[in-house]
């Protein structure tokens, strides 16, 4: 029974690819290619915070376009992990000169070979004024 | 009492309330693929079909949780209530959430090896009592085929897609990077902090969880297995939950579940052990007809319609934006590209105006697919990956996402070339 069963939801399950309860549950399969990103907010310092940690945001350009903001060739992205974060910015308004100044970025982890610390890079998104929660 | 179905019901009606309360109080105006169905656009925006589907959802998943006579027709129906709102609730999130699945899939093991014990014990001569033992014990054996399933699914899609090099210095490094909080001060980030920076820790990690996935086979097989196999499921999940903020707590409980003797499961498991090898034979003798179903329904699921939903469905909704029009003034500027014509070794699959204005390439080369979007220079607020003097390329879509740079670059240099040809004597078209 425990046989067919498993054998049958594998078999279902590539057909379907996701269909609830069927799936080939592959949310991690895709090999990252040589880096990993992630969204966050740069204050003045340099430091980069979660989005979380600021609140009524002014942006120069709106982040309701999409969630691959500066994720180019080669930059692993979890898209709902950013689509959560723009859509916080996005929920967060505020007014201009509200708060203080701080850039949205993506934060891009580099690996490179023969060193086990990743590189830290920033691509800026937009500029905004947000207020420290 | 009957734990084992009693507690699959539970997680499930957990599953069906969180996901009525997030599809039913969904924010107004959150977007859809455009070509969601119109049975599933029922759900999205409107609590009124949600509380009725989820009513009737948990009516099913009580009756399922009781047991007797209409316990499948209980369970079928939950099932179909969480699959209306789990699709609709990818739909809105632009795609599947699977931390739902494994109390539908299990639900749907639990049904099948309660359908075929039924089926199979009707010649038996068994008494009601052992014949209704019986089929508990087949139809958590379903359950557990189908929880064992999903663990194995998962390890084989890391092997199809990146083969051995999943198990690598990089992929969950990359991973956990891009997942856990960037200021994470705490142990549990000190934690993910020496991952990320130790390759030889994270390679035996990463082994692990695949050997762990893999391995979760032969977990449906003997108690002393499920006892095993269930322990170190347990503790993937509590790493994956440490490290990386993944929350599973329905797989957790309903692990915890199947795979241990509990004082208040211990009735069922004997009866189990007394009873399991009177219908063998009739279980296999029913199967035939189950192979058949599990072979139309293949046939079903890889159907362009079915294909189609899939693909549609599992978009963010930016990306389930196609191309708009294409104006003459684009495919002036764009040198008169068209579909099907040639760009860097990708064929155009569609051209018109893109979701944000601009021009939008969609291209595609085997299973390998990107798009390309035009817009005046310095129009966005990030940086292009390429210019011209007077346009901006970005690239994105890329299937699969980890299509390396260089892979894009001909098409890229391709389109380059094309606007540098029209950029000074096509004027600008509008909405660039």
């Amino acid at each position: 029974m425990a046989a067919s069963a498993l054998a049958g939801y594998l078999v279902l399950g590539r057909a379907a690819g996701d269909v609830y309860p069927l799936s080939t549950f592959s949310m991690y399969a895709g090999l990252p290619p040589s880096s990993g990103s992630r969204i966050g907010v740069r204050d003045l310092t340099g430091l980069v915070q979660e989005v979380t940690v600021f609140d009524a945001f002014h942006c120069d350009a709106a982040l309701d376009g999409g969630s691959r903001f500066c994720a180019g060739a080669g930059v692993y992205t979890i898209d709902y992990a950013d689509r959560e974060a723009f859509a916080y910015v996005a929920s967060h308004p505020g007014e201009a000169s509200a708060g203080e100044d701080v850039d949205v970025v993506r934060r891009i982890f580099r690996f490179t070979p023969g060193s086990d610390e990743p590189v830290a890079t920033d691509c800026v998104i937009t500029h905004c004024q947000a207020r420290r929660r | 009492m009957r734990p084992l179905r009693s507690g699959l019901a539970l997680v499930a009606a957990i599953d069906l309330a969180v996901l009525a309360v997030v599809v039913g109080t969904t924010t107004p105006g959150t977007p859809v693929p455009a070509a969601t169905p119109a049975a599933l656009r029922l759900f999205v925006h409107h609590p009124l079909p949600v509380l009725i589907v989820a009513a009737a959802g948990f009516a099913g998943l009580f009756g399922f949780g009781r047991g007797g006579r209409r316990s499948v027709v209980g369970g079928v129906v939950g099932l179909v209530a969480l699959g209306l709102l789990a699709e609709a609730h990818a739909a809105l999130a632009g795609g599947p959430m699977r931390t739902f699945f494994t109390s539908g899939a299990m639900l749907l093991g639990w049904l099948f090896g309660e359908t075929l014990a039924t089926s199979s014990l009707g010649s038996s001569e068994l008494g009601d009592s052992a014949r209704a033992q019986v089929r508990e014990s087949l139809a958590a054996d379903g359950a557990r085929g189908v929880l064992a399933a999903t663990y194995v699914a998962s390890g084989l899609s890391k092997l199809a897609a990146s083969g051995a090099s999943w198990i690598g210095p990089v992929g969950l490094r990359a991973i956990v990077l891009s997942q856990r909080p960037l200021d994470d001060s705490s142990i549990l980030g000190a934690y993910a902090g020496a991952i990320e920076s130790s390759a030889s820790f994270a390679t035996a990690l990463a082994a692990l969880a695949v050997v762990i996935e893999l391995g979760a086979v032969l977990y449906p097989f003997s108690s002393r297995l499920r006892v095993v196999w269930g322990t170190l499921l347990l503790l993937f999940h509590l790493n994956a939950m440490l490290v990386l903020r993944l929350l599973r707590p329905e797989a957790m409980m309903l692990i915890a579940l199947f795979s241990y003797r509990w004082a208040f499961t211990k009735e069922t498991r004997l009866d189990a052990a007394e009873t399991a090898g009177a219908p063998r034979a009739a279980v296999l003798r029913s199967l035939a007809p189950w192979i058949l179903g599990v072979l139309v329904a293949c046939a079903v699921l890889a159907s362009r319609p079915v294909k189609a939903y899939t693909a549609m469905h599992r978009a963010s909704p930016e990306d389930a934006t196609s191309p708009g029009p294409y104006r003459d003034d684009l495919r002036a500027l764009l040198g008169g590209l068209s579909a099907g014509d040639d760009l860097g070794g990708f064929v155009v699959q569609a051209v018109g105006t893109a979701a944000g204005g601009g021009a939008s390439i969609d291209l595609a080369h085997g299973e390998e697919r990107c798009m390309l979007t035009v817009t005046r220079h310095a129009r966005l607020a990030y940086s292009p990956p390429a210019a011209t003097d007077r346009y901006d390329v970005y690239w994105g879509r890329m299937t699969p996402s980890t299509l390396p740079e260089d892979r894009l670059r001909p098409a890229l240099v391709a389109l380059l070339a094309r606007l540098r040809r029209t950029e000074t004597s096509v004027p600008m078209p509008a909405g660039m």
